[in-house]
C-alpha cells in the first residue's frame, strides 16, 4: 500500500489553485489574438493577451471571479493518505488556502437562498474516480459564474444523432452570446445518464480531448454561423476550441451537454 | 467624475480616467432600496459612474483584479440610480431595452467594459476606497480611481447603440 502524506495533497491543492488564477498550464501556449481577425476584433483579442501577461509578471488573478473550486480526483486502489480522516478535509484546506492567502476573490456562498459568503470560498466540488494501481491524480478547474451560467444540459433522442448534438452545441453557443466571455473553450458530453454528462462535458475541457471527430467537424462548422466573436462583439473567432467526451448510455437517450469556459480557460494537474 | 479620450459615441473605444462607485447583486439591491426610501447613503451620485463589478484582495499589494460583471442582473436598479444623479454605467453584456430607454431619457450612457481582463483593469486602477456595506464582502461599495482604462461605448446619451 502507498502511503501519500495528507499534508502534501493539502499543498497540492493549494499550489494548483494558485496557479491556476495566475498562470494555468491551460493558457500556455494560447494567443487569443489572431491575424485573420478584422481590427476591432483584433484589438479586443490583444487585450486579453495583455492580461494574461500582466496576471502572470504582476501576479494579479487572470480574472477577479476566481471562480467555484472544483476538484476531479483520481485514485488507486492501493493509495491511501495520513493526517486526515477524509481527503475532502485535505482538498477543502487547500483550497481555503490558496484563496485566502493567493489573493484570491471568494464567490463561493453556503447556502442558494441565503447566500452568505463565509470568505473561504468552501465547499470545493469534489469528484472521485477509483482505479487499478497506485496512481493519485488530481485535476482542478476554477471556473467564474459567467460561462457556467449559460453551460446548458439536454437529454436529446438518439434519432437525432451527431447532426442533433452539434446543432445543440451551436444553441447553447448562440444563447451565450457575450455573457460568458468569449471565446469560448468548450466541452461537449454525449452519452452516460442525465446527471453525468455534465460531469463529462466538464472533463472534456480538463483532459482537453475529442473522442468524436465526426461530431467536432460538425460542431466547427456550425460555429462559423455564430454571429458574434471575441467578448460577444461583432467578429469572427467565438470559439477557441472544442473538446468532446463520450459514454455509453440507454437505448432511448442522448443525453448531451454543453460546458462553455470563458476565455479565462483555468485548468490544471498535479500527480503525487 | 470620469472622462474619456475620445468622443462618447456608441461603437468607439476609449479610454476613462476619473472615480468609479463598484456595485453589483447585493449591494445594487440595498443602495436602490435605500435611495427609494430617501435615505442618506453618504455617496455623492451627481454625475458619477457605476462599474458593475467586484474586486479581489490585494490592493494593497499591487496584485488586485478587478473586472465587469454582467450588467442585465441590475438593470432594474437603473432607472431609480440615474434618477439619483447616476450619468455612467460600466459593465458586461447587453441591457434590456426599458434600461437602453431610461439611459436614453437619462442622458446617461453605458460603456462595455471587457470580461475577464481584471488583471489588466486592476492594474489601471490607482486608489481604492471602502464605502458602504462591507458585510457585503467583495460586493461592497468602493470608490476607484482609474486612469487609462479601456472599454467600448455601447449606450450614447444620443440614443446610439453597440452591443
Amino acid at each position: 500500500m502507498r502511503i501519500i502524506e495528507g499534508l502534501r495533497i493539502k499543498d497540492a491543492v493549494k499550489e494548483l489553485f494558485i496557479k491556476l488564477n495566475y498562470s494555468p498550464d491551460s493558457l500556455k501556449d494560447v494567443v487569443f489574438a489572431e491575424p485573420a481577425m478584422e481590427p476591432f476584433e483584433y484589438q479586443l483579442a490583444e487585450i486579453i493577451d495583455e492580461n494574461c501577461r500582466k496576471a502572470k509578471t504582476e501576479m494579479r488573478p487572470l480574472c477577479q471571479d476566481c471562480g467555484v473550486a472544483q476538484v476531479f480526483v483520481k485514485m488507486g486502489k492501493n493509495v491511501t493518505f495520513s493526517d486526515a480522516p477524509s481527503l475532502e478535509i485535505l482538498i477543502n484546506k487547500g483550497v481555503e488556502e490558496a484563496y485566502v492567502e493567493g489573493l484570491l476573490r471568494k464567490s463561493t456562498v453556503t447556502d442558494p437562498f441565503e447566500r452568505k459568503n463565509e470568505g473561504k470560498n468552501l465547499p470545493a466540488f469534489i469528484h472521485y474516480e477509483l482505479c487499478d494501481g497506485d496512481t493519485f491524480e488530481i485535476y482542478a478547474v476554477a471556473k467564474g459564474g459567467g460561462s457556467e451560467n449559460v453551460s446548458a444540459q439536454k437529454m436529446l433522442v438518439p434519432a437525432v444523432g451527431r447532426e442533433g448534438v452539434a446543432e445543440f452545441v451551436f444553441e447553447t453557443l448562440k444563447n451565450a452570446g457575450g455573457k460568458g466571455c468569449p471565446p469560448y473553450f468548450v466541452g461537449v458530453g454525449v452519452g452516460g445518464t442525465f446527471d453525468s454528462v455534465a460531469t463529462l462535458a466538464k472533463k472534456a475541457l480538463l483532459e482537453q480531448v475529442c473522442e468524436d471527430d465526426e461530431l467536432l467537424e460538425m460542431i466547427n462548422g456550425k460555429v462559423k454561423d455564430l454571429s458574434f466573436g471575441v467578448l460577444g462583439f461583432p467578429g469572427k473567432c467565438p470559439v477557441k476550441k472544442v473538446f468532446v467526451k463520450k459514454a455509453p448510455t440507454h437505448i432511448a437517450m442522448m443525453p448531451a451537454a454543453v460546458a462553455l469556459n470563458c476565455h479565462s480557460f483555468r485548468t490544471g494537474k498535479v500527480e503525487l | 467624475m470620469i472622462a474619456a479620450d475620445k468622443e462618447i459615441k456608441a461603437g468607439n473605444i476609449v479610454s476613462l480616467n476619473g472615480a468609479m462607485f463598484t456595485l453589483r447583486d447585493a449591494s445594487a439591491k440595498k443602495l436602490a432600496k435605500m435611495l427609494e426610501n430617501g435615505e442618506n447613503t453618504g455617496l455623492e451620485l451627481e454625475d458619477s459612474a457605476v462599474f458593475f463589478a467586484a474586486p479581489t484582495p490585494g490592493f494593497e499589494a499591487g496584485r488586485m483584479s478587478i473586472g465587469p460583471t454582467t450588467s442585465s442582473r441590475m438593470a432594474v436598479f437603473i432607472p431609480t440610480l440615474i434618477k439619483h444623479g447616476v450619468r455612467y454605467f460600466i459593465g458586461k453584456g447587453a441591457l434590456p431595452k426599458d434600461a437602453v430607454d431610461a439611459i436614453v431619457a437619462g442622458k446617461a450612457a453605458y460603456f462595455q467594459a471587457f470580461g475577464g481582463t481584471g488583471a489588466n483593469y486592476g492594474s489601471k486602477v490607482k486608489s481604492m476606497e471602502l464605502l458602504l456595506f462591507p458585510e457585503f464582502g467583495p460586493e461592497a461599495v468602493y470608490k476607484v480611481e482609474t486612469s487609462d482604462f479601456p472599454i467600448v461605448i455601447s449606450v450614447d446619451p444620443n440614443g446610439g447603440i453597440f452591443f
